[in-house]
């Protein structure tokens, strides 16, 4: 049998320190609200010695107030910058939730981000493990799995 | 003496973050240049010189390891002070750059910590 990649409480972990040292998000795990609409989502294939797949989907305002926080108030947000931000977001994650997959020989190959507005990649039909984690602009969605789902 | 950095990573925003980290820390920076891949930093390289290379791993066309190898081989850039900024900082992806020659810096960095590194890299 293989061993899980992470349990809930890891991948929450991981990503609120990924949120909260990257973004300097202040990350809960309930929101007053829970209807924020899909803003983007963002996925990372990894290869290695495990396989799968990485894929966040913001609801509200998310992508935008990350990438501003993370780059400063001085610093001007376009599209691309929303788009490109939430793409590195997505791969840090990634980065460090590989890293908590225990010992390994190799090193793991992340592909460059993915990244769609709406629900441009479609959820896997079942993810090894999913977080929620909310911040004050909306929420994020985090499935992880395993293996090479296709992609459409 | 200003220092001339080779800034590496196929993500506009973060090569953004670490330039104004680098800015605002009072190391004399002086040109950076940047590419998104390691072909495109291979290109610059043949054609510029620099103190210090910046590389993230996981990039398209060319990824940091292999820009880092090549690198290694060529007589230009084969000292060339590099440090890898990356997500990936597994003991293995240590241990095959640090073969290298370049310490990892691993994403999420602190400011002390990236610019902790480049202060030790130009022998600061």
């Amino acid at each position: 049998m293989t061993t899980p990649m992470l349990t809930q409480e890891e991948l929450m972990n991981v990503a609120t320190s990924v949120l909260e040292d990257l973004c300097f998000a202040l990350v809960d795990e309930e929101s007053d609200e829970d209807d924020f609409p899909v803003e983007a989502t963002a996925l990372v294939r990894f290869s290695g010695p495990r396989d799968g797949r990485l894929l966040i989907r913001t609801r509200g305002d998310v992508a935008g107030a990350l990438v501003r926080d993370m780059m400063g108030e001085d610093e001007e947000v376009g599209d691309d910058d929303r788009r490109d931000g939430l793409g590195e977001i997505a791969n840090v994650l990634c980065g460090n939730i590989v890293a908590q997959f225990g010992p390994v020989d190799s090193a793991f190959d992340l592909e460059a981000p993915r990244v769609g507005i709406g629900d441009a990649f479609p959820s896997d039909a079942s993810p090894e493990v999913c977080a929620t984690v909310c911040v004050d602009e909306g929420m994020i969605e985090i499935e992880l799995s395993s293996g090479g789902a296709p992609v459409s | 003496m200003a220092i001339n950095i080779l800034l590496v990573d196929d993500s506009a925003v973060m090569r953004r973050l670490v330039k104004k980290t680098l800015k605002l820390s009072g190391v004399p920076i002086g040109r950076i240049a940047e590419a998104g891949n390691g072909q495109e930093a291979l290109d610059i390289l043949e054609k510029e010189t620099f103190d210090l290379a910046c590389l993230d791993v996981n990039m398209p066309v060319m990824n940091g390891a292999e820009l880092l190898k090549n690198m290694r081989k060529k007589e230009e850039t084969k000292d060339l002070p590099v440090i890898v900024v990356s997500t990936d900082n597994s003991p293995a992806r240590v241990a095959q750059m640090s073969a290298l020659g370049a310490p990892v810096v691993a994403k999420p960095f602190t400011p002390e910590t990236l610019v902790d590194a480049f202060v030790s890299a130009i022998g600061g």
